[in-house]
């Protein structure tokens, strides 16, 4: 609790000293990728610390159950963008984990990903309701351990997925007028892995991000909805019944810049959303605070 | 401005709280008979399973009942002919390892002891038994690792539900 009312303190006392942001044309829809380059950014850091925690185990009829694996999970995530083209940006993240359960706790770096945003269509002043359209393509290496390999006996040890990951998609926003609006879709696909059991595969995982949002020169206030949905796993090719899932998260995320090359941001989201559909997934809440510096 | 980012944010925080018509609730086990696909059945804490081959049975009961995720259960198994007498030949249980299907993963349980000659012959005992999270019925599964005449084979034993 002191750690949320920290961070929430520093990120409104930030907001008082914050001068006023350019316009946006390039703001994504979040939950894809945790740094976006605006137009006029070639290169950009970014450092997010995260705290999630509040795990509930979710099973296949949406009933909640008290975990036995992690209680907590801290992360910092590093992240770096740079600007291949005017269309084309690149950007690299690694995250370092910090998992809890009670006095027993492990640290490591998870999975490193590359990424890429193309801009398919650029949104321009002439047009400000048209939605700048851009495609993604993401590759996640699969070099720690996951759940499926853990050997820790609460799964303490599990920072990465376990397969190697290759994502792409579509994303639309609309950043040019006070209410900004967002979608995107994009699949992701596993590379099938060997183990003593034959070939384990995952099902690919659809995901649906709608933002809707506020922003005028210096804050961006968006909530939105993230959909995911993945369908049953196989093992020596055999499908494993009851093992699809399906999850919707709820975030908020609140944004400030506070020099024309600082912007810090606070988001909170519900994962596997009470209320909503969900299945066969873990409930929790986690909170991030989050500070980008353009680079000149 | 900043009002309206606080408000969201608290509202945000309350609407995130917990769902009250789903709180934690430990989840019994029906007790009544349950078939899987491969033709296992169970009935209250007594399971049953047979060999790919088709020519041997293993009843499984645990105790206490009924499975809860985080506990320790003695499971007791015992492997007997298909007319359902006790098996006479050379068999040996070599690992009892709980599996859960539904999310591709076992448990690591360093206290988990090792299958041990238990009372007539083809009686095993295996200690500590535990389960590292809640599971519908079927999604558990024990995977008994066997050898006999030089051959090792796995039979595979759906759970009830595992509570949390």
């Amino acid at each position: 609790m002191r750690f949320f009312l920290t961070i929430m303190v520093l990120g409104l006392m930030s907001w008082g000293f914050a001068p006023r942001l350019m316009a946006c044309s390039s703001c994504g829809s979040g939950g894809e990728d945790p740094l976006i380059l605006f137009p006029n950014e070639d290169r950009k850091l970014y450092f997010g610390l995260t705290r999630e925690d509040g795990y509930r185990d979710i099973n296949y009829d949406g009933q909640k159950s008290r975990t036995q694996g992690i209680l907590r999970r801290q992360s910092l995530l590093l992240a770096y963008g740079h600007r291949l083209t005017s269309r084309l940006v690149v950007l690299g993240s690694v995250p370092y984990f910090y998992n809890s359960h009670g006095d027993e706790s492990y640290q490591a770096f998870g999975d490193g990903q590359l990424s890429f945003r193309y801009d398919l269509y650029q949104q321009t002043f002439a047009d400000p309701l048209i939605p700048q359209v851009q495609l993604l393509l993401a590759r996640r290496h699969a070099s720690t351990r996951s759940i499926e390999t853990s050997r820790d006996p609460y799964f303490l040890d599990a920072v990465g997925g376990g397969y190697h990951e290759t994502r792409m998609g579509l994303d639309l926003f609309s950043g040019m007028t006070a209410l900004v609006y967002g979608l995107s879709g994009s699949v992701t696909y596993y590379e099938p892995s060997i183990d003593d059991r034959g070939r384990q595969e995952k099902a690919p995982l659809f995901t649906w991000n709608l933002t809707v949002g506020y922003s005028d020169s210096t804050y961006k206030l968006i909530t939105g909805l993230v959909a995911e949905r993945q369908g049953k796993r196989r093992t020596g090719g055999e499908e494993i019944e009851r093992s699809d899932h399906l999850k919707h998260n709820l975030f908020l995320t609140g944004e400030a810049q506070l020099t024309p090359l600082d912007r810090i941001r606070l988001s909170l989201v519900q994962k596997a959303t009470p209320r909503l559909p969900r299945r066969q997934t873990a409930e929790a809440t986690s909170l991030t605070f989050a500070y980008m510096r353009q680079l000149p | 401005m900043r009002a309206l980012f606080i408000a969201a944010l608290f509202s945000f925080i309350a609407a995130c709280g917990d769902d009250s018509s789903s709180k934690d609730q430990p989840q019994t086990s029906e007790g009544h008979e349950n078939h899987d696909a491969k033709g296992g059945t169970h009935e209250g804490s007594e399971l049953e399973a047979s060999s790919e081959k088709g020519d041997l049975m293993v009843k499984v009961q645990f105790d206490p009942t009924p499975l809860k995720a985080g506990s320790f259960y003695t499971f007791h198994i015992q492997f007997l002919t298909m007319e359902g007498t006790p098996f006479e030949g050379d068999l040996s249980l070599d690992k009892v390892n709980p599996f859960m299907q539904t999310m591709n993963h076992g448990v690591n349980n360093p206290d988990l002891g090792a299958p041990m000659a238990h009372g007539e012959k083809g009686h095993f005992m295996v200690k500590n038994v535990k389960f590292s999270m809640a599971g519908e019925a079927q999604s558990w599964v024990l995977d008994l690792t066997i050898t006999r005449a030089g051959e090792t084979e796995t039979i595979r034993v759906p759970l009830p539900e595992v509570s949390g």
